[in-house]
């Protein structure tokens, strides 16, 4: 009798645990999905523990970095990939430049105070990396810090550039321009007397709601897309809101990457609808929208066969003007991460016990797919 | 079906008071607590008054000859003791519905502010999929509403901590972070179960909430130093709110708070008069 009091109090606990734990989103599992870069003949996962850099041809693992899995620190965001480093951010609030060639550690930034969740820039030897504690930190080759520049909420996208000036669209609502260097004489104090403060930038253009998709620039236009579902063009030289595209009623988000072309800039959102409108006015070029039959988290990529979208659901599927869906494949499992195209490939990341990531064809044949060995 | 009934309502409701409080995330927690405790506090009141019955029951004459007489016949026993209940106007099951009831509300609760503090891409996928601008709508009389999507991302900075992230205090010279909430949810929560738990019954039974006074406050205060503060927010508010229904009802056990050994010498003193 007395064993089963104290068995019923070990289920009753176990009961609590399970159920709280249950309820907590943070508990163990992953807190997003895998980022995914390529160039050349290579692309670069960042997944949990580990950056892994994979041939595109065959799938064989060139390196993953850190060597051996270190469960506190997490990558997700999409690696930067120049000629000789790759940068990753991590949810440990560090940037590590990682030697492309070998995957051996160049340096560790931790000036930062949050998670890093969108991808860094790499461009003219410096590295532009926005973090979730507001700020976009520039770094030189050797690690150094540059200058920075304070948003008023986290910074979730990877800033785009034209070579001359950066472009930053912050989960503060706003689209941000700045200048690709400044020198250090203009820059304020940080808290810390560091002169590394941007005091303000070239312009901001306020787009009403939350920034989570990388914006793109597009001859002279940033199109960036809210999470209350709607579409903006604005002029990268002064900030001026262009036009504004609503995908109708009710909040309907988009999370996954923008496709722009000269016919069209296409998008997904959270319904599962895919809209084509026009660059230069945004009105809508087709009728109705396409309904993928479920949300277009992961978005698009550019193919040469033309925009390549995945659902919610890994249906993979090429879209044109013409609104005439060509399906690829159906890799049926659930997919968030963006696609990237690289060497004639569609590099995916279902991120399953099965498959990490995967590469296919425009026919939608499975080239290769990866799952580390440990 | 769950989110649609309790979840999305919830958020919206959690999402209008931080809107009209300021932005405050911290006190959205606190006050969307309250609101869901004194909405559920006939409930509560119901099932702390039926408890006390049956606790009572425990003590009276006729059911301590009841368990005397029919040990060896438990089925007798349990014919006999639902025959009291009836006797006595007393419902076994009485204080078991309203805990039912308020089972879902609570998790709802708990479920609303988790998913609300969301600071990840996945759980902001979720929480945004979740957001509707159905209270602003109710509500657009009141000036200076938002619409409750361009409230994304919340302000998560509440007193000293990021509500989105587990709390800690840095003193100087110690290398570590000291889980100051935590340390208050251990001790809310343990003077919750200790007050509101009810003296008597059998030896196990004092057992069984003995074990259960150590560690279920030892448990909320792993979860208060694991998970996001604004989690540890609310399991404080729970417990102040919990005691004060308990005291304005005149059922918090304040002997109980006492050193054991105290109590002892105190019901032996009592029996040998």
């Amino acid at each position: 009798m007395k064993n089963h009091k104290k068995l019923k109090i070990v289920l009753l606990g176990l009961l609590i645990v399970g159920l709280i734990s249950g309820c907590s989103s943070t508990a163990g599992a992953a807190s997003s999905w895998p980022g995914v870069a390529a160039d050349g003949e290579t692309g670069f996962f960042a997944y949990e523990s580990q950056v892994f850099a994979i041939n595109t041809r065959n799938g064989s693992l060139q390196w993953k970095y850190p060597a051996e899995a270190d469960t506190k620190i997490q990558f997700f965001a999409a690696p930067a990939v120049t000629e000789d480093t790759v940068y990753a951010g991590t949810y440990a609030n560090t940037l590590a430049a990682i030697n492309r060639a070998n995957g051996v550690e160049k340096w560790v930034f931790s000036g930062a105070d949050d998670r890093y969740i969108g991808a860094p820039l790499a461009l003219n030897g410096n590295v532009y990396a926005p973090n979730s504690d507001k700020f976009l930190y520039v770094l030189n080759s050797n690690g150094a810090l540059l200058w920075k520049f304070e948003t008023a909420g986290p910074i979730w996208t990877q800033p785009v550039s034209d070579g001359t000036n950066l472009y930053l669209a912050s989960m503060d609502h706003f689209v941000y321009g700045l200048n690709l260097e400044y020198p250090a004489n203009t820059l304020d104090l940080d808290k810390n007397g560091s002169r590394t403060l941007v005091s303000s930038p070239l312009w901001k253009t306020d787009l009403g709601t939350a920034i989570v998709a990388d914006p793109v620039l597009f001859k002279g236009s940033i199109y960036a897309a809210t999470i209350d579902g709607h579409l903006h063009s604005v002029d990268a030289a002064s900030g001026r809101l262009n036009w504004s595209f609503t995908n109708g009623e009710g909040y309907r988000a988009v999370w996954g990457s923008l496709v722009v072309t000269e016919e069209a800039v296409f998008f997904g959102d959270e319904d599962g609808n895919i809209f084509a409108v026009s660059p230069e006015n945004g009105q809508p070029v087709w009728s109705a929208p396409y309904s993928a039959g479920a949300s277009v988290t992961p978005g698009g990529v550019l193919t040469g066969e033309g925009p390549l979208f995945i659902n919610e659901e890994g249906r993979v599927f090429i879209i044109g003007i013409d609104q005439d869906p060509q399906p690829v494949v159906s890799l049926n499992t659930a997919i968030f991460s963006s696609p990237v195209a690289a060497d004639g490939r569609v590099l995916v990341a279902p991120a399953t016990r099965e498959k990490l990531f995967t590469a296919i064809d425009l026919k939608g044949n499975e080239i290769w797919s990866f799952i580390p060995s440990n | 079906m769950w989110d649609t009934l309790i979840i999305k309502p919830f958020i919206s409701i959690l999402l209008f008071i931080y809107d009209l409080i300021g932005q405050n995330f911290g006190l959205a927690i606190i006050l969307f607590t309250i609101i869901i405790k004194a909405v559920t506090y006939p409930l509560t009141a119901k099932q702390i008054k039926s408890s006390k019955a049956l606790q009572d029951m425990q003590s009276d004459k006729d059911w301590q000859e009841m368990q005397k007489k029919y040990k060896n016949d438990r089925d007798r026993l349990a014919q006999e003791q639902m025959k009291l209940y009836k006797d006595k106007g007393i419902s076994p099951f009485a204080s078991c519905l309203p805990t039912l009831i308020q089972f879902p509300i609570i998790i709802g609760l708990y479920q609303s502010i988790i998913q609300t503090m969301g600071n990840a891409p996945l759980q902001m996928l979720n929480l945004v999929s979740k957001i509707s601008p159905w209270m602003t709508n109710f509500f657009s009389f009141i000036p200076g509403l938002q619409n409750p999507i361009t409230l994304i991302p919340l302000n998560s900075q509440f007193l000293w901590m990021d509500i989105g992230r587990p709390e800690r205090v840095m003193i100087p010279g110690i290398s570590f972070g000291i889980p100051v909430l935590a340390i208050f949810v251990v001790a809310t929560s343990f003077i919750q179960t200790k007050l509101i738990g009810q003296p008597g019954g059998d030896q196990q039974q004092g057992q069984m909430s003995g074990i259960m006074n150590i560690y279920l406050p030892l448990l909320m205060g792993w979860f208060a130093y694991s998970f996001a503060s604004g989690l540890a927010i609310y399991f404080v508010t729970s417990n102040l709110i919990t005691i004060v229904q308990y005291a304005a009802m005149g059922k918090a056990n304040l002997s109980n708070l006492l050193p054991k050994k105290a109590s002892t010498e105190k019901k032996t003193g009592k029996g040998s008069k």
